[in-house]
């Protein structure tokens, strides 16, 4: 039963063949970096290039027993959660007020799904003039009392302005999935709700959200995911990792420890690691989250 | 007091041309099943969401016991409605679903437990009340989209069209079932249809409309065996009733049917006034003064609907099963005077021939 769905190939070359342009892509793309910065994170390589030692697990043991490495760990999971929660939160509050006002306006949705076309630096840059203590929008607020806002000299001021921008950008990608999502939802199941008391919060909270859970999962792991190997371009554009390492992301931490630092050994066993947290992360997700959605 | 008055109830669409529902006023009395009947697109679905709030009114007052409720939440009009679909809410429990509107109301667990179950008794429902809406049956699901009306004990029911999702045997047991729940809740309910089997059978009044408009309101007895138009004539009854063309000849007393017999009337009627002569299926008796021929047998089993033709006029009528007609055979057909009725052409209004003086009756006798 099962084969005859499958299309057979008389030929045993000719599917190999097919799937050979992909398959390279892949290895030569991801495979092979990945497995070079393996080989890396187990050796030690001199600065200038010219041979390497094996060292065996030396390079994780210093990593994992460095402070620096765990203050950068703790700040990007802050990171990672306060940007996928505003970006989701903003998406879902827009993603219903145009649920209840505008039904189906297909131009709206693609004017709002521009600024996640718009390159991270750009958006670093822009961010970095919006929220310059100087000459910024928020300027003024220096005016009134100084150093009420300066993210060049204020840590918690940088990572509030860092996860801004990051949220910025993810808040119009979740709102195309989050409006498909609240679209999708039959309207004589909210109209059944408001006949049986539920106002509009209440429906939202006992209706819209429950029913949303499945995109709102799926939002979660690609706000993660992005927020964790994506922020880069931010951190490197708006702070540089600074003030005193306080926007220093695992991202760019791997950045300037390897290219900065000349510590390439090290840095490939931290993008190792950030890997398999990525991973782990999302298999978590996956195993934990996922099977309590489906109520079909 | 009525449950409910609509008052010139109207309803225009932005950018419409025509109303939806045009100047609809009824009383409803408490405690009464009202059905709502009319073909697809007769605006009676817009009616039913207007009075539940869930469409704006533009035009008219719609009043439930008495207090205006234009401008009320669906919430405070205390109706409950049965959808169509059943809008069940997928991701809750059946117990949760009944329980909904309680929840919302803030009752204490464990008064709402109680109701939940009380109700998902009497629905038999009872073993089902962990399951979740996708593990039901059909029948099942329209029992919960009820109960979870019934938990609020609202003083108004309205269905749109419940019935209509349901296979032919589940229709007509769920028929019997509303109308005993009706009979029990003792509350005034509101369904909607297009199906007249359910209209007939479930109705203390029947409601009939057309583009927007109410053609006739009355028992259902009442409104089958009288049209008031020739609309009503044509759309109730099953096979539908003969409607044929003519004028009034023979000094008033007469329909001279378009291309067919002279067909004496009741009454009286004024002469040269174009006529639709309507006749049902069951009253055309086989026998009697009017040649035709057999065009066509259909049998259904308790009996056979013939399709006959009288000189150009096409009837149908009923006979038994027994029958043994058969295509192109030859009949006479008879057309009772009592039971005979009789509309405007051009307007469609119903038109009462007026009586014979006794002694005319027994001249023309």
């Amino acid at each position: 039963m099962s084969n005859t769905r499958r299309a057979l190939f008389r030929s045993a070359w000719l599917p190999w063949a097919l799937v050979l342009p992909q398959l390279l892509i892949i290895f030569v793309f991801f495979y092979w970096p990945t497995g070079e910065a393996l080989y890396w994170a187990f050796t030690l390589e001199q600065p200038w290039g010219g041979g390497n030692a094996w060292v065996g697990w030396q390079n994780f043991a210093a990593v994992f027993s460095s402070e620096g490495y765990w203050h950068s760990v703790r700040i990007s999971i802050l990171y990672a959660a306060s940007t996928t929660a505003l970006a989701i939160g903003a998406a879902l509050l827009l993603a219903m007020f145009v649920d209840r006002e505008v039904k189906g306006s297909r131009g709206y949705r693609l004017a709002m799904i521009w600024p996640y076309a718009i390159a991270a630096p750009a958006i670093g840059i822009i961010f970095r003039f919006v929220f310059d203590p100087r000459s910024g929008v928020f300027a003024f607020l220096n005016q009134a009392a100084p150093g009420l806002w300066d993210p060049t000299l204020n840590g918690d001021h940088a990572m509030t302005m860092l996860v801004l921008a990051g949220a910025w950008q993810l808040v119009s990608y979740n709102f195309v999935f989050l409006l498909a999502g609240l679209q999708s939802i039959p309207r004589g199941l909210v109209e059944a709700a408001a006949m049986d008391g539920a106002g509009p919060l209440r429906r939202m909270r006992d209706l819209q959200a429950p029913l949303l859970a499945p995109t709102l999962f799926f939002l979660v792991i690609i706000n993660m995911t992005d927020s964790f190997t994506h922020s880069f371009a931010l951190v490197d554009v708006m702070t540089g990792g600074g003030p005193a390492r306080s926007t220093d992301l695992m991202v760019y931490k791997i950045y300037s420890d390897g290219f900065k630092g000349l510590d390439y050994s090290g840095a490939a066993a931290q993008s190792i690691v950030l890997m398999l947290l990525v991973v782990g992360m999302t298999f978590l997700q996956f195993r934990f989250v996922e099977r309590k959605l489906h109520y079909k | 007091m009525a449950a409910i008055t609509l008052d010139h109830v109207s309803k225009t669409y932005p950018g419409a041309t025509r109303a939806s529902v045009d100047g609809v006023s009824l009383d409803l009395p408490e405690g009464a099943f009202v059905v709502v009947l009319g073909p697809s697109g007769c605006g009676k679905s817009t009616l039913l969401r207007m009075l539940a709030g869930l469409e704006t009114i533009t035009g008219g007052e719609a009043r439930i016991a008495g207090r205006r409720v234009n401008e009320l939440e669906p919430k405070d009009r205390g109706c409950a409605m049965v959808f169509q679909n059943y809008a069940l809410y997928p991701h809750m429990s059946v117990a949760d679903n009944i329980g909904y509107p309680l929840k919302v109301a803030g009752l204490p667990r464990a008064e709402r437990a109680a109701r939940v179950r009380a109700v998902a008794e009497s629905l038999s429902l009872g073993e089902h009340l962990a399951r979740r809406p996708g593990q039901l049956s059909g029948g099942q699901r329209q029992r919960v989209a009820i109960g979870r009306a019934m938990v609020r004990e609202p003083r108004v029911f309205l269905f749109d069209e419940p019935l209509s999702n349901l296979d032919a045997t589940l229709r007509v047991q769920m028929r019997a079932e509303l109308r005993r729940l009706h009979e029990r809740l003792g509350a005034t309910s509101l369904l909607v249809t297009h199906d007249q089997v359910e209209a007939m059978t479930l109705a203390d009044i029947l409601v009939v409309m057309q583009a927007g408009r109410v053609e006739q309101v009355g028992p259902p007895r009442a409104v089958y065996d009288r049209p008031e138009t020739r609309f009503v004539a044509g759309f109730l009854g099953s096979p539908p009733m003969n409607l044929m063309p003519g004028r009034v000849a023979g000094g008033g007393g007469a329909v001279a049917l378009e291309d067919g017999p002279l067909v004496p009337l009741p009454g009286r009627l004024p002469a040269g006034l174009a006529v639709m002569l309507g006749i049902r299926p069951e009253h055309v008796t086989e026998g009697g003064p009017h040649a035709a021929l057999v065009e066509m047998v259909e049998d259904l089993g308790s009996g056979r609907v013939v399709h006959a033709r009288m000189q150009g006029v096409p009837v149908t009528l009923h006979a038994p099963a027994e029958a043994t007609l058969r295509r192109g055979q030859p009949l006479r057909l008879g057309l009772p005077a009592a039971r005979l009725h009789v509309f405007e052409a051009e307007s469609g209004r119903r038109h009462e021939p007026a009586p014979l003086q006794a002694a005319e009756a027994a001249l023309a006798g």
